[in-house]
Order: C-alpha cells, then sequence, then structure tokens
C-alpha cells in the first residue's frame, strides 16, 4: 500500500511537472509567434518568421529585410521612396506600406500586441 | 482514497494540459484582408469570423462597398454621376444618396471649424496635389488666385440637384471621404451578422463590437518612431491626421498633405491630431478641421461635440480633452 502511493505521488509530479512545461512552452511560443505577411496587389505574396534573418525580394518591386526581429525596405523602385524613409518595425501590427508598388509588409501574431497603428 | 485523490488530480492536470494546449474557448478565428487600390491609401478589414468562408464573403461585400463609393468621391478617374463630373460640368443631376450626404456633412463642417475644412477648395487643393506628383512649390501668386475660387456658398444643393455656381470652383472631399466610406462598410458587414470586426482605411480605424479577448488596442505612433499613446476602444473610431500619412520633400523641405484654407499652405501647427468617437464620418471630417485650428478654438469644438481628442506637437509633448 506505501509503494502504491510512493508511485501515485510520483506519477502525479511527473504529470504535473510535463503539464507546467507544456504551459510555459505554448504561452512563449504565443508570444513569440510573430510573423511577417507580406501582400502584393491585396493577395499574400509570401510569409516568414520575424525571428529568422532573411532578405526577400517581392517580385522584383522591392526587397524586405528581416534581421535580428527588425524589418525595413531597401531596393524600392517607387518613385516617392517613402518605403524606405518609413524605416524599420519590429512590433506585431506594425506595418510599412508601399501604395506604388502594391506591397504591404505587416507583422502580424496570433494575438498582435497592436490591432492598428495610426 | 488516497489514490482515488491523485488519479483525480491527475485528470484535472490533464484536462488542464488540453486546454492550455487548444488555446480555450471561442471558435472565432481572426481574419485579415488588405486592399491597396482605394482611396489613395492601404485599408485593411479585420474580423473575427467562424469559417474561411464566412470571412471571404463579407470581404469581398466589403470590398465592392469602399470600391463603389472611392469611384463615386474620386475626383481625378471617377466616371458619370461622380464627384468628377460634378467638378467637370458643375451640376450633378440624381445625384447618388451618398455624395449628398458626404457634401452635406462637408457644409456642417465648414461651419463648425469656422471655415478650416473647406470641400470647395479644389482648386488649391489640386495644385498641391500637382506639387507633389511633380516635386515643384505652385507659384504663390496663382495658389492666391486660386483662393479666390473656394467660397463654399457656390455649392448649391437642391434636392438631389447638385449646383456648382463659379465656373472656376471645384470640390475635393479627400478629407472626409474615408471616414464616410468606413461607416458605410461597416454597415455592410454588420449586415451579414458580423459583431466584432474593425476597418482601417489609412489612419482612420472603425471599431465594430470587442474582440473575443477584449477591446480593440490602437498605437499612436510617435512621429519620431514608435508608440506614443496606446488607446483601447469598443464601438469607436480613432481617426489620426497627421503629417507623417501623406507628405512631399521639396528643396530639403516637408510639405504635409493637408492644406490651411488661410494660408493656403500646409498646416503645421501639429504633427498629429486624433480624434476619438463613435461616427467614423466625425472623427474623419473633425480630426483635419482640428489640424488648422490652434489647441483652444480645438478644445472648445471637442468640448461641443463631445470627443475625446488627442494634439501631438511637433517636439513629441502632447494636450488632449
Amino acid at each position: 500500500m506505501k509503494h502504491k502511493l510512493k508511485s501515485d505521488l510520483l506519477l502525479f509530479i511527473a504529470i504535473a511537472l510535463v503539464a507546467g512545461l507544456l504551459l510555459t512552452l505554448t504561452a512563449a511560443l504565443k508570444s513569440d509567434g510573430s510573423t511577417v505577411v507580406i501582400t502584393l496587389n491585396g493577395t499574400t505574396y509570401t510569409e516568414a518568421d520575424l525571428s529568422k534573418n532573411v532578405e526577400i525580394s517581392v517580385d522584383g518591386l522591392l526587397t524586405v529585410i528581416i534581421e535580428d526581429g527588425e524589418v525595413w525596405v531597401v531596393d524600392s523602385t517607387c518613385p516617392d521612396g517613402l518605403c524606405e524613409k518609413s524605416g524599420s518595425i519590429s512590433k506585431s501590427g506594425e506595418s510599412i506600406v508601399c501604395l506604388p508598388c502594391g506591397v504591404v509588409v505587416k507583422i502580424t501574431a496570433d494575438e498582435p500586441e497592436y490591432d492598428f497603428i495610426n | 482514497m488516497k489514490r482515488f485523490l491523485a488519479v483525480l488530480m491527475a485528470c484535472t492536470l490533464v484536462c488542464l494540459l488540453l486546454l492550455s494546449l487548444c488555446g480555450c474557448g471561442s471558435s472565432l478565428s481572426r481574419y485579415e484582408a488588405v486592399y491597396t487600390d482605394l482611396f489613395d491609401t492601404d485599408c485593411t478589414f479585420t474580423a473575427y469570423c467562424s469559417s474561411d468562408e464566412e470571412f471571404e464573403t463579407v470581404s469581398e461585400a466589403v470590398y465592392s462597398e469602399l470600391s463603389r463609393l472611392d469611384a463615386l468621391f474620386d475626383i481625378y478617374d471617377g466616371g458619370e454621376g461622380s464627384l468628377k463630373d460634378l467638378n467637370d460640368n458643375k451640376i450633378l443631376e440624381n445625384a447618388d444618396h451618398d455624395i449628398l450626404e458626404l457634401l452635406d456633412i462637408g457644409v456642417l463642417f465648414y461651419d463648425l471649424s469656422g471655415g478650416k475644412l473647406n470641400i470647395a477648395m479644389g482648386s488649391v487643393l489640386t495644385l498641391w496635389h500637382e506639387a507633389r506628383e511633380t516635386g515643384i512649390l505652385p507659384d504663390d501668386e496663382v495658389l492666391q488666385e486660386a483662393s479666390t475660387h473656394c467660397d463654399i456658398a457656390n455649392l448649391v444643393i437642391d434636392g438631389d440637384t447638385v449646383t456648382i455656381t463659379d465656373p472656376h470652383m471645384t470640390v475635393d472631399v479627400g478629407s472626409i471621404a474615408k471616414g464616410y466610406a468606413a461607416d458605410c462598410a461597416a454597415e455592410v458587414a454588420s449586415s451579414y451578422g458580423l459583431t466584432s470586426f474593425a476597418l482601417d482605411l489609412g489612419g482612420n480605424v472603425k471599431t465594430v463590437g470587442e474582440k473575443p479577448t477584449g477591446k480593440w488596442v490602437i498605437g499612436i505612433q510617435n512621429p519620431d518612431g514608435g508608440i506614443l499613446k496606446t488607446v483601447e476602444v469598443a464601438d469607436q473610431s480613432v481617426v489620426t491626421s497627421g503629417d507623417y500619412e501623406r507628405y512631399t520633400v521639396i528643396d530639403g523641405e516637408t510639405y504635409s498633405h493637408i492644406i490651411d484654407p488661410e494660408t493656403l499652405y500646409p498646416a503645421n501647427l501639429y504633427r498629429s491630431v486624433t480624434v476619438i468617437c463613435e461616427s467614423s464620418s466625425l472623427g474623419d471630417a473633425l480630426s483635419t478641421s482640428l489640424f488648422c485650428m490652434d489647441v483652444e478654438s480645438g478644445k472648445a469644438l471637442a468640448e461641443e461635440l463631445g470627443v475625446e481628442v488627442l494634439w501631438v506637437y511637433e517636439d513629441g509633448s502632447t494636450d488632449e480633452t
């Protein structure tokens, strides 16, 4: 009987540990699950992980750089270059828009920190 | 007994674990559609829907409503029955209900703002529009000449007939059209039964209902980068007029798109003015008006209309109601 109680306790602790671990893991994944969504003329061109460093050429129109959680635009073919001047974004809800190219670069998350930025 | 208790606790933990994995609760998912070819800005429709099909259907209806209004209010490429038609021919018979409503809002805000919002100053705004395209400043004499054709009394609305009695006068509703369109599009989305959605028409946010997780969170930009203030709203519009939205740089000087009807030059009292109120039409018209008004008169007008306002100055300091 004593032996059984001990194994029950061990099982309980094991489950508690696993549950705790999974809870923190999913919480961590949720807050860090930001995605960079690039749309071209209203349809999704590509999506990328905010935490991975990468350079994306959008149909030869402009290049999106993702580096250390920051996103910005270079080499735009638009006449005004406003998209390059708008600098870098890093928070979910923020976006860079290039109207002449029809490109929107936006950081999204399951529950973004900001729904909109004015 | 103790064994039973341990098993019970284990079961509870497993349930908790499963709940944490499935994200617990509502079956509504967040959807978003971005339209880049309307109102010369980027428009976003965000909604919580129960299926992809539901969102697609509503998003298409919202897009077609926005696109219909954009065509009506377009003074550059609009077709028959549009404001371009009115500007070209100085008369519009059997005018669309939405054109009549929008012009009424324009006339109302001309009075409320003491002339600081004037939809009849198309002649002046066209010169600045050209300047943004060509990078060459408008000639001061030409501006002054154009300003003699901005008397809103020459815009005559009689039933569903609109007439412009000054042959050199044109209307430009750029300062109020997006807010009005957001209200109309929201009505369309509501008619499909959606209760939790928002429209963002280039700094013109209209929210309907709450998100499943609570209020909508809107960040007001610090013009020098980052977020200056966060506002949380439900069933409210948050409309910002800012000099960073649309501008042009000529000879190293920045010229924003909001022109003060008195000076005929870009208003530079503030970096941005944000209005929080229920109607997006009101918010849009008021934020543009306040952008050209001194803060005291602005506060008086905001109080009269019962809305919240945030003014952001050049140095990043703020003022609010």
